[in-house]
Formats: structure tokens, C-alpha cells, sequence
């Protein structure tokens, strides 16, 4: 482009060759991004299966509890018989062996782990050593999917709402800083240390107990309205406490970091100089404030639909709610190592390929970001 | 801006819409028709005449129309037990069924809620009786004496107040205080109790003396040994309901109080076990551990509770109970006592007796409280609770709850949870939440008395015991007779096994000529061990155990197993189990052999040999059916069913029961444990082996009406309780002989499974009738049967079953899946009609087709506790004649004389030491005089003594003991 002699048909070349290294420099970036991405995800898969097994530990855990469980069921099988302790014997060693098999035990913990490492990556997730799903299958991909609606419906609904109430409200107190509305919010953002579960005990006690306005927990009224219509109304009834619990948790804290983000960007000369030069707050708030923030809120919009994947462990707990989380709850309590890994490889990927995506966003949103430039 | 709230609002109604669309279509409401007779003619075989001796019970007069339950309708969803109590209160649930602990207990009263009790966990102190391989540590509880003084350390009666809000019971016994065993024992426990009541300073007088002749000294108050402190270390349990942890705190501080020092080590489940259970005792990691048990079944019989409580031939089989040296004499009496050596009642009642003392001798476990649960429900709710099973747990829970004076209305049933796992009769869902659900849908041969744990006839007439001379066997109730004989003979056409290659029955004179064949291989196996036991040792000595490696300890072990099974003339495979165990053993010898110990190597080669021949032995089949002996059993006993059984009782799909049910019922006991069967499942085996070892035959002596001898050699003190399974009830549940046929042949078809072991193994579903993916499969096979007009198991059920009524039952099937959308059938007088999978509820109406009225067990409304009072001289002149009137009744009415069992009375003197026991006749119903003649008040000194009455009554076994105080003056 500086060449003093330049033939016609340069630029043709020159921006082929630009389109070229660009092409060679995005196609590697990706590749290595990919396999970078994909490393990480074997890395905290292999991590998750050996913390939820505790390295190995479960086994013996596992064992114990199977030969308590069957110790008690002979016993009980074989009382007041005339059986000798030899044939007792022999049925516990059998009934033992047979459980410890269908677990799954009688295989080393290290090639396990790399079994279940290996279907993981490959999303052939199998069956669970203990869980079922509500339809009484085992297959792990059943057990998830039966509660994910569930799961979307309530962190969906609540984190959505949590988001864009945060946002909203935060670029206005981030132009209103020091009113008393910004002095409110600061004030109550320290009620977020409370967890979810925390708010939901609470609102169960007032709304449920006392008032008698909402039901105690479930997703649905025992039994179901049959009409369509009611059915909805029923159910959004049931996610009234618990979503709100989820928002309240969270409203404040999360209004605070975002006003304190944007007011970085409220407070630069150029927002001043669009103030000066007349243009609406709607306005300023979309060209001057929102637009150079955009990356950072897409991140966390990002961040949030996959979290959403993951729902609420102890809430959902606490309201009964037939979800993601309690699964993974359940599950860690019975060591299912194929429902633990299961969510989470799916968190995984899905976190990965988001950073992946992100990326290239960036990249549309925010001229300044070039793919691969190493800037 | 606007484009984000677009988004959002699409994601929330997409949500929306995609849960709504998880919404099953609930089925009609309608409830199932009235029975339609659809069967055939049954071709029979030619009815014999067996004159019953036994006697049906007459009904009484009904006193309503209503049939089935009281109830319209059961909806059953799921609830935290933490807001359980709250939501009676705010009317969102009627009933949670699963019940509470007694930490709850003061939140129902404050409620104001009415509830029922039941057995909950049990709670004891488990120690560590093993002298410790470390020399420098002392286990004070290596010393029985210490274990047994210990049981004056602890006051139970404070625990039941602080820990359990006076909820539960103070317990010193392996026995359950509100079991028969204890009623019938019941002076022989008090007067332990009395022996053992709390006394802090006897405990230390003797606990003091054993640790000095141990060689330990009190240093400062503080039991010091070889220089250091003797420091207990007790695990105590942080989780399961929580008060294990006050209780350990303080057994510890009581331990502390005469100078030891405690270590307490805070414990879940998991981490305790791997110390206590699975650690090495000797190993000095633990010295007691705040242990608890369940018992949830009104067990009649106990016996076994000692051998399974203390002895080393527990069940428990875990190192610590191997560990515990017993007192020979309670060794040999728990034994006995576990084995059922004993020829009468009187024997096992003084048995009993003598081994409640020793187990208190020997303390391997000291007891301390028997827990309740507490099942809360509105007020105006009427519900029967078993007094170890509660209310979900008992199998008359559907006929009996209902609303306080009205019939109808619907109950909104909560519990822990639902749909546990695939709900199937044969090997399906053991939860006691979906057992819950699942007793309303069933009925059965007899009724299980809630207060008993005896049985009343719920779908037989009566029955006929027979049982050898000489076994400790009794009757309580009327509808079964019993009798005695010198010998009882199986005739040659009974049924006593099954061949499930040509799916028929085997019968006793088959089973002789099988037994004679087995007897002669098993002599001829028992001839080639020596050679073979020699074959092994010349293996072992040649193999050069420096080159182990997974390889060479598979050739090594194949070879051996070739040579046993040419020798025993047996197929022997082993492939499997060695891929599957000897690279674990090779790691262990690597770890914790070393090359160089050849010898050791070899010791644990000779081990492998044993390990690998226990666990895949072939001949153990073989063995066992050559000791079988098919010429006589211990028991037979005659079921007599009513006249109208096939009219009356109908399933919920309009099919009346047949004599195919009951056959079908017969087979599957058998067919599943052949590994020659379509639908062979090995975790059928190990329950299956030790039924053959008792189970002698069987035959229908007639099927209208349903007459069927059964022999066996297994029975039970109670002849009540000596009544065979025969109406088509599963482990899990009732099953129609079609519903059976169907699941078989998609388990044949690989498609499904009964047992979740065979399902993952086959890496199919987990048969399930209530809902979920197996439905489909199973709606596909009845259309196929249908099509087919198949007849399971053709060569035998046959003789029972039309084609044509074959057809009739599957179109049945069909019709109940199109209205109700499941498969669960059963006869209850509730069926299933709406089922919410992920919602977890279900939705259970009245069966108005069942058979009997809806007040036919209303008498077992609650349990008919025996009050008691005693009226006497609150003084006594030593010499002189004294007399006590006890007043026994139940609501203010005089308890009938024949409705108790016995009244004892315990005479305590001013050291209140029991100077005498002894029965007391009734003079008039509800009315006992006891009389304190001049020789028994003469032996008593001065002061205050007390008179104690046990009164246990026969139609509740929990006894009822009241004391009154009396003062004696020379």
C-alpha cells in the first residue's frame, strides 16, 4: 500500500492476499482455540469425575454401604431359619458381587474414570449406578431431559428477569448517581449475601403458611389441571416464589456492579459533550453508554443463557422444583458419577463453545477487536 | 433494547410452552366398568374332595352399601418433611404419611394435630470389643464386664426427655419393647431393667475395679495407662435425624464424669463406616460408635436378635461382630435361639429369657432407646397405624382411613417422595413411599393385623396347619387349625420343582429320581476332591510366583479349573469372574507381597484358589439338590378359598381372577431362578436358593373351589403365620397372570427387564406398568398376545386357560391402557387413575367393583391399649394379708378376659430388688385380684415398696404396665 509503483491490478492482489492471510490467520486462531477450548473441557471433566468419585475413595464407600445393605437384607432373608452361616454366607458373597458388578465396582477406579471420561467427550452418556428418572429409566440423556424444561422455566424466567431488571435499572442510577433511589440500592445490595434458599424459607413461611396465596412447592398442583390455559396459570403460579427468590437474592448486588460499570462509562467527556449537545438520556444511554459496554454485557447475557443449563441446587431443593439442580443434587448424594458427568459435560461444552463464539462477536460488536491479531 | 426484551419474552413463552408441553394427558375419570364375566369354561382337573376342619370366619354385618374404600378418591403428591406439619396446619395436605421424627413431635402437638406412632430407628451404643494390636493402648471395652457395667452409666430416661421430648421408649434390649416377644417376656424385662437402672456410682465402682485389674491407674481423677491417658475415641454420627449427636455427647461426658478422657469424633454415615464397619478392629481407630437400627415390620418372632445383635455368626458379618469373643453359653443359646432349636413355646420362652440377661452380660451393644416416628393428620381424619410400620406401611391403611363420620370425599396424602423406581411386581420399586401407594391397589390371601402382626383371612376362607410333632408351634386366632402329626408325607404328585425347558411342573416322584442322580454325582465329586485339592498344591509349588502377572495367574488359575472339571464331570467357566478379579489380585500381592516372599505368595495363591472356586463353583447347584430329601416336611398347610373367589374378586380391567392367576404365580416363583429360561435373571438366584432349601411342593387340590396343599419345611411359631402366598401377589405387588405374560415376553425379546440389575446389564429399560418409556413396549406386546391369542407357558397353563379367554384378558388389558394410559392392575379396593410422572403425584379412586364392604376392617381402628388401674392399702402390715384390685379396660368398658394374653404382677421391695413374679387370674372380665399373702409380706422389710402389673392383651401386643406404691410397717 506504500509502493510508489502500483500496476492496476494491485489492490486486487494486495486484498486477495489480505483476504488470504486473514482466512490463514482466523483458521488458525480457531484451531488452536479449539483445541485449547477442548483441552480445558477434558481437563474439568477428568477433574469432576475424579472429585465426584473423591479420587477413588467412593469405591469404598460404595462398598461398604452395599455390603451393610445386603448383610441386612440376608439377615433378614435367612431369620429364624434353620440356614447354616456357611449358606448365609455364600448368598451375601453372591448378592454382594452381583450389586458390586451392575456398579460397576469390579472394574479398577482408574480405567473407569477414563471409561466414563471417554463416553463423556463422546456424549454417549450411559446409564446411572443408582438414580432413575421419574419415567423409571436409567438412561442418563432420560434423567436429564425429563428435568430440563423444568429447569429452563425457572432459572430462564428468574435470570432473564434478574438480567435485564439489572440493566435497565442500573443505567438509570448510573445517571442518576448519588439520588436517593442510587443510595437505596447501595444500601440494600448488601441483603445478596443471603443465598436464594435463604429468601425462599422465608417467603414460604409468609406467603404459603401464613397468607395461604401460593403453594409450598412443586411445579404443579396435585393432580395437574387438564385444561392447557390452567395448567399454565397453575404452573406460573408455583414459580412465583421460587423465582422470585432467585431475583431477590441476586436484584441488588447485580444492580450495584452494573451502575458502578456503567457509571465508569456515564461519567467519560464524551457523554458530557452529547449532554451539552442536546441529545435525550434514551439516547445518550444507547450510543454512548450501552454501545461501547456491549461486549462485557454480552459476555454475561452469554454466561447467563448457559448457566441457565445448570439450575439452582439448593432452591429447587428447597421448593421441590423437579429440575436440573436437585438432580445434580440427588446425585451427588448417591455418587452417580454418569449423572454428575453427564450435566457437566454439557455445561462444558456449552461454556466452550460460547468462549468460542464470544470471540467472534467481540469481533462484530467492537471494531477495535480483530480475530487473531494477537492485539 | 427493545430487541433484548423481544428475546426474553420469546425465551419465556418458549419455556412456557415446553413445560406445558410436559403435561401428560391426564386419562378420564372415569372409573373402570363393573367386572364383565368374560371367561370361558375352564377345563379342570377333576376337583378332589378335602373336607376343611378349619372354620371361615363369619362376617359381620355390614354397616354400610359402600364397597371399596371409604374414600372417592386419594391424591398423593410429595412434600418436605420439613413443611409436612406446616401444611396440614394451612389445609394444602391432609395427611404425610411418611411420618416424622420426634424432633417434631412437640411442633404436632403445638398444631394441635391428631397422630398415629410408629417404630422408628433404634439407638445403642456399639463398642469395639477387641484387645488392640498396639500394646500401649488400652480398650477398656475388650473387658465384658466393663461393656456390661456401662449400663449403669447411662440414664436412659433422661435421654428419652432431653434428646427425644419423652417421644420414646428406654430400650435394654436387642428385642423391641412394643414387639410380642417383649410382652410375652415382659416380667423377665422389667426385672433387668430394674437391675440395670441408671446408678452412676455402681457403674464406676465396677468399671474402677476392672480398669485396675487391667493394669490402669487413676491418675487425677484420670484413668491413666502406661503413662498415658486412656482416651476413648467416639464416633458420633452428625447426620441421618440428628440426634445421635446429643446422644453421643453424652455418653461421652458420662465416660468423662469417672475419668476417662473422650475423644468425640463428629461422623457422617460414610466416614464412620469406613472406621467402624470396614476398618480392622484391632487396629485401636475406634472404641464406640453411636450406632442405630431400624425395625420396620411387627416381627412375632425375634429370636434370631441376639446371634444377629452380638454374636461373631451374625449376619452382619462385618470384622467387628468376628471380633467379639461371647460368653459360650450366650454363643450357644443365640445360635440355637437364630437356628429355631427348640421343640416348645415354654423352651423358647425361657430361652428367650435366659438370653435377655446374658446379651446384658455381654453389652457388645448396649442398648438405649426404641425411637418412634409420628404421623401427623387432620383431626377429623381416621387412620390405622401398624406399631412398627406406621401408617404407610400397613397393609390396612386403605381400608380403614377416611374422614371422621362421613364416607367419600378425597384425602390429599403426602409423603417423601414417588416413583422411586419402576413400579413392577416382580423386582420393582421397594420404596416405602411408593409400597405406600402401591398397598392401596392390592389386596391379597390375608390381612396383616396391625397391632399383631398376625393375620386375618383377607381373600381365603381358612386353613388347615399340619406340622411334625415336637416343633414349638401355636394358634391365636380361630380361622386356622391347627394340628400335629408324627410325620407329614408328601405324595408323589405334588409340585415341587419346575422345568423351564419344558415349561412344565416337576413333581415329587421326578424330583426322587433327580435327587438320586445328584447324590450319586455329588459321591462321585466328593471322590475326585483329594485328587483334585493335591492337583492345586502341585500347581502352586511349581509356579514361580517371581513372574507374577495377570497372564500367568490366569493360566495358572485355568489350568486348575480345567483339571477340577474333568474330574468332577462338571462344565466349569471362570473367564468372566478372572477378567474381572485377578488384576486386582495381582495388584494386591504386588503391594503387599514381596517378590521375595515366595511363601507368603503361595499362602495367597492357596487363598485365590479357594476365592475362585467359592465364587463360580458349578457343583454348589448339584450339591445342594442331592441333599434334598423330598419324602416328608415339617409343615403342610391346606388353603381353603371361598366358593365365589372367581366371581367376586375382579382386577381393576374388569377381569375376573382366575385359576390362571394363582398358576401363573406358581410358575414365576420358579421360572426366573432357571438359567434355562427365556427371562433367567441371576438377581433372581441368591433369594431364590434358600426357598428351594426349605420349599417341598405344592398341588391344587381342587380349583372350584380353590383348594391348594402347600409343604415346606420352613414355618413359623405362629400358625397364622404359616399360610402360603398363593393368590397372585409378587414381592412387590400383584401381578394378573396377563400383565405377567405380557412383561415376559418383552423380557424374552430382550426389550426389557424386571430387575434393574438385568437391565443394565441388557442395557434395556427397567420394566414399568405405571408409566415411562417401557409402556410402549409392553402396549405392544399386548397387542401382539392378543393378536396370537398367546397363552404363556402353553404346556402347563393350558390346562387352566382358553385360548378364547386368553383373548378376553388381553382385549381387557388393552381397553384399561386406552382409558387409563398405564398398566397397573391390581385388585385393591383403590385403582390408579391418574398418573403425574415428573409432577410426582398420582391420583388413586375407588374401586367400587371390589368385593367386600367398606367397613370390614373398621374394628381395627385403633389399637385397643389396655388401661389399667390398681386399687389397694397404701399400707401393709408385715405378716398380714394384702389384696390389690387391677381394673383393666379400653375406653372405659371392662377389657374382655379372653382378649388378654396374661396379668402379671412384679413385687418390689424398699431396695427395689423384685421379690416376686407371678400371674394373676381374672374374677370377672376387666377385673384381677392380687393377692400379697402373709408369707410374702413377712419376707418384706420396712418402707416403701412398689407393685407393678404387666397386662399384655392378645388383640395388641404392646403390654401395658402400671405401679402402684405401698408402705410396710411391722
Amino acid at each position: 500500500m506504500t509502493s510508489d509503483t502500483v500496476s492496476e491490478d494491485t489492490p486486487a492482489v494486495e486484498t486477495r492476499k489480505e483476504t488470504s492471510s486473514m482466512l490463514v490467520r482466523v483458521s488458525q486462531y480457531m484451531g488452536v482455540r479449539l483445541i485449547l477450548l477442548f483441552f480445558t473441557v477434558v481437563v474439568g471433566v477428568y477433574l469432576t469425575i475424579l472429585i465426584a468419585n473423591m479420587g477413588g475413595y467412593v469405591d469404598e464407600i460404595m462398598r461398604n454401604e452395599i455390603k451393610e445393605r445386603v448383610n441386612m437384607q440376608v439377615a433378614a432373608m435367612t431369620a429364624n431359619k434353620p440356614i447354616s452361616p456357611e449358606v448365609r454366607k455364600q448368598m451375601a458373597a453372591e448378592m454382594i458381587a452381583l450389586e458390586e458388578e451392575r456398579r460397576g465396582l469390579n472394574t479398577p477406579f482408574v480405567i473407569r474414570s477414563f471409561r466414563y471420561l471417554g463416553n463423556a467427550l463422546q456424549l454417549k452418556f450411559g446409564s446411572a449406578v443408582q438414580m432413575v428418572s421419574d419415567a423409571g429409566s436409567r438412561q442418563v440423556s432420560r434423567i436429564i431431559l425429563e428435568r430440563l424444561p423444568a429447569t429452563l422455566l425457572l432459572m430462564g424466567s428468574s435470570q432473564l428477569i434478574l438480567f435485564f431488571l439489572s440493566v435497565l435499572i442500573a443505567l438509570r442510577l448510573s445517571r442518576a448517581y448519588g439520588s436517593i433511589w442510587d443510595k437505596i440500592v447501595i444500601t440494600l445490595s448488601p441483603t445478596s449475601s443471603a443465598p436464594p434458599w435463604f429468601y425462599g424459607i422465608f417467603f414460604i413461611l409468609i406467603f404459603a403458611a401464613a397468607l395461604k396465596l401460593l403453594p409450598f412447592g412443586g411445579m404443579i398442583s396435585a393432580p395437574p389441571p387438564e385444561n392447557t390455559l390452567q395448567y399454565i396459570g397453575n404452573l406460573l403460579k408455583h414459580l412465583i416464589l421460587p423465582a422470585s427468590s432467585l431475583i431477590i437474592a441476586s436484584l441488588f448486588i447485580s444492580i450495584y456492579t452494573w451502575r458502578t460499570f456503567f457509571l465508569i462509562y456515564s461519567s467519560e467527556d464524551y457523554v458530557d459533550m452529547a449532554k451539552a449537545k442536546g441529545l435525550t438520556d434514551r439516547d445518550i444511554e444507547r450510543r454512548y453508554i450501552l454501545r461501547p459496554t456491549l461486549p462485557t454485557i454480552i459476555t454475561n447475557f452469554a454466561l447467563l443463557l448457559i448457566g441457565i443449563w445448570t439450575g439452582a441446587i439448593i432452591t429447587e431443593t428447597v421448593f421441590l422444583w423437579p429440575g436440573i439442580g436437585r438432580t445434580t443434587f440427588e446425585a451427588i448424594g448417591f455418587f452417580d458419577t454418569p449423572v454428575i458427568v453427564g450435566t457437566t459435560i454439557i455445561y462444558a461444552y456449552l461454556l466452550a463453545i460460547t468462549v468460542f463464539i464470544l470471540d467472534f462477536i467481540y469481533a462484530l460488536v467492537d471494531p477495535r477487536v480483530k480475530i487473531g491479531s494477537g492485539k | 433494547m427493545r430487541k433484548l426484551y423481544a428475546i426474553l419474552g420469546v425465551i419465556m413463552v418458549a419455556a412456557l410452552v415446553l413445560s406445558a408441553c410436559t403435561t401428560p394427558t391426564a386419562a378420564p375419570t372415569a372409573a373402570p366398568e363393573v367386572p364383565v364375566a368374560t371367561e370361558a369354561p375352564v377345563p379342570e382337573p377333576e376337583p378332589t374332595e378335602a373336607a376343611a376342619s378349619c372354620v371361615a370366619l363369619a362376617a359381620a354385618a355390614p354397616t354400610t352399601d359402600r364397597k371399596g374404600g371409604w374414600l372417592d378418591e386419594i391424591v398423593v403428591s410429595v412434600v418436605t418433611s420439613d413443611s409436612a406439619v406446616t401444611q396440614i396446619e394451612a389445609g394444602a395436605i391432609d395427611i404425610y404419611a411418611n411420618g416424622l421424627s420426634s424432633k417434631d413431635l412437640p411442633a404436632i402437638q403445638e398444631a394441635g394435630l391428631s397422630y398415629s406412632t410408629a417404630s422408628g430407628l433404634y439407638y445403642d451404643m456399639q463398642y469395639n470389643p477387641t484387645v488392640f494390636t498396639d500394646e500401649n493402648l488400652l480398650n477398656p471395652f475388650s473387658n465384658r464386664k466393663i461393656r456390661e457395667a456401662t449400663n449403669w452409666l447411662f440414664d436412659r430416661d433422661y435421654i428419652n426427655q432431653e434428646v427425644y421430648a419423652g417421644g420414646a421408649l428406654p430400650k435394654f434390649f436387642a428385642i423391641t419393647t412394643q414387639f410380642p416377644d417383649y410382652a410375652d417376656l415382659a416380667d423377665v424385662a422389667r426385672k433387668l431393667e430394674s437391675y440395670y437402672a441408671y446408678d452412676l456410682e455402681k457403674a464406676r465402682e465396677v468399671i474402677s475395679a476392672e480398669m485396675v485389674g487391667m493394669g490402669a491407674e487413676l491418675v487425677d481423677g484420670k484413668w491413666n495407662y502406661k503413662g498415658a491417658p486412656v482416651t476413648l475415641i467416639n464416633l458420633i454420627r452428625n447426620d441421618s435425624d440428628g440426634t445421635r449427636i446429643p446422644i453421643g455427647d453424652y455418653v461421652s461426658t458420662q465416660f468423662e464424669e469417672i475419668g476417662f478422657v473422650v475423644d468425640r469424633q463428629y461422623k457422617t454415615s460414610r466416614e464412620a463406616g469406613a472406621i467402624w464397619m470396614s476398618g480392622d478392629p484391632y487396629a485401636g481407630q475406634w472404641h464406640m460408635y453411636t450406632a442405630a437400627w431400624s425395625a420396620t415390620v411387627l416381627d412375632r418372632d425375634q429370636s434370631n436378635i441376639f446371634q444377629e445383635m452380638y454374636l461373631d455368626s451374625s449376619a452382619q458379618g462385618i470384622p467387628v461382630f468376628l471380633a467379639n469373643v461371647s460368653d459360650p453359653e450366650f454363643k450357644t443359646l443365640g445360635d440355637r435361639l437364630a437356628q429355631a432349636d427348640f421343640k416348645t413355646v415354654e423352651e423358647r420362652h425361657d430361652m428367650m429369657a435366659r438370653a435377655l440377661e446374658l446379651s446384658l452380660q455381654d453389652s457388645f451393644q448396649v442398648f438405649l432407646i426404641d425411637g418412634k416416628n409420628f404421623i401427623p393428620y387432620r383431626t377429623d381424619m381416621i387412620a390405622t397405624s401398624d406399631l412398627a410400620a406406621g401408617i404407610e406401611g400397613a397393609m390396612i391403611w386403605p381400608y380403614t382411613v377416611r374422614f371422621e363420620g362421613s364416607e367419600g370425599g378425597t384425602v390429599r396424602w403426602a409423603t417423601q417422595n414417588l416413583y422411586g423406581e419402576p413400579w413392577n411386581p416382580i423386582a420393582g420399586s421397594n420404596w416405602a413411599y411408593d409400597q405406600g401407594v402401591i398397598r392401596a391397589t392390592s389386596s391379597g390371601d390375608v390381612m396383616y393385623d396391625p397391632y399383631t402382626g398376625l393375620v386375618w383371612p383377607l381373600r381365603i376362607a381358612c386353613a388347615d396347619v399340619e406340622v411334625q410333632e415336637g416343633l414349638p408351634v401355636g394358634k391365636t386366632l380361630d380361622w386356622v387349625n391347627l394340628k400335629f402329626s408324627p410325620e407329614i408325607a408328601i405324595p408323589d404328585d405334588v409340585w415341587a420343582d419346575w422345568d423351564a425347558t419344558t415349561q412344565k411342573f416337576l413333581t415329587i416322584a421326578e424330583m426322587k429320581g433327580q435327587v438320586e442322580a445328584a447324590q450319586s454325582q455329588a459321591a462321585a465329586i466328593e471322590a475326585a476332591q483329594p485328587e483334585v485339592e493335591a492337583k492345586a498344591a502341585e500347581l502352586i509349588e511349581a509356579f514361580d510366583t517371581a513372574t507374577l502377572t495377570v497372564e500367568t495367574l490366569d493360566a495358572l488359575t485355568l489350568e486348575y479349573i480345567a483339571f477340577a472339571s474333568e474330574k468332577y464331570g462338571v462344565e466349569w467357566d471362570v473367564t468372566g469372574f478372572l477378567a474381572s478379579e485377578t488384576p486386582g489380585e495381582v495388584e494386591w500381592i504386588d503391594a503387599n507381597l514381596a517378590v521375595d516372599d515366595v511363601e507368603g505368595r503361595k499362602g495367597e495363591l492357596e487363598w485365590w484358589f479357594g476365592y475362585v472356586v467359592d465364587n463360580t463353583d458349578p457343583t454348589a447347584e448339584l450339591l445342594g439338590l442331592a441333599s434334598r430329601d423330598y419324602t416328608s416336611a415339617l409343615r403342610k398347610t391346606t388353603v381353603y378359598y371361598p366358593t365365589d373367589l372367581f366371581e367376586s374378586v375382579t382386577w381393576h380391567d374388569g377381569s375376573n381372577l382366575s385359576i390362571a392367576d394363582v398358576v401363573m404365580g406358581m410358575i414365576m416363583t420358579f421360572d426366573r431362578a432357571k438359567t434355562d429360561s427365556a427371562i433367567y435373571d441371576p438377581q433372581s438366584v441368591p433369594g431364590y436358593l434358600p426357598f428351594m432349601e426349605q420349599f417341598k411342593g405344592m398341588k391344587i387340590i381342587s380349583t372350584d373351589p380353590l383348594i391348594v396343599e402347600y409343604y415346606s419345611d420352613a414355618y413359623s411359631l405362629d400358625a397364622e403365620l404359616n399360610i402360603p402366598t398363593l393368590f397372585p401377589t409378587y414381592t412387590f405387588a400383584e401381578g394378573s397372570w396377563s400383565m405377567i405374560a405380557v412383561s415376559n415376553l418383552a423380557e424374552a425379546a430382550g426389550e426389557i427387564a424386571y430387575s434393574a440389575d438385568k437391565a443394565l446389564a441388557k442395557e434395556v429399560e427397567q420394566t414399568s406398568w405405571i408409566g415411562g418409556p417401557t409402556i410402549e413396549v409392553l402396549a405392544k406386546y399386548v397387542d401382539q398376545a392378543l393378536a396370537d391369542g398367546f397363552i404363556p407357558y402353553e404346556a402347563t397353563m393350558a390346562q387352566f386357560l382358553t385360548k378364547e379367554e386368553a383373548v378376553a384378558r388381553y382385549q381387557a388389558l388393552k381397553d384399561f391402557y386406552a382409558k387409563q394410559g398405564h398398566f397397573w392392575i391390581g385388585t385393591g379396593p383403590y385403582y390408579v387413575d391418574q398418573v403425574f410422572l415428573t409432577e410426582k403425584s398420582l391420583v388413586l379412586k375407588q374401586y367400587a367393583a371390589y368385593p367386600d364392604f367398606a367397613d370390614r376392617w373398621a374394628n381395627f381402628g385403633e389399637p385397643k391399649l389396655a388401661e389399667v388401674e390398681i386399687d389397694g392399702p397404701g399400707q401393709v402390715k408385715i405378716g398380714e394379708e394384702a389384696v390389690f384390685d387391677v381394673y383393666v379396660s379400653y375406653e372405659g368398658v371392662p377389657y374382655e378376659a379372653d382378649e388378654i394374653k396374661v396379668v402379671k404382677f412384679l413385687l418390689y421391695d424398699a431396695k427395689n430388688q423384685i421379690v416376686k413374679v407371678a400371674i394373676v387370674e381374672a374374677t370377672e372380665d376387666g377385673l384381677y385380684k392380687i393377692v400379697l399373702d402373709a408369707e410374702t409380706t413377712k419376707a418384706l422389710e420396712a418402707g416403701a415398696n412398689k407393685l407393678e402389673v404387666a397386662v399384655v392383651p392378645i388383640t395388641v401386643s404392646q403390654p401395658t404396665f402400671e405401679s402402684v406404691q405401698f408402705v410396710t410397717a411391722p
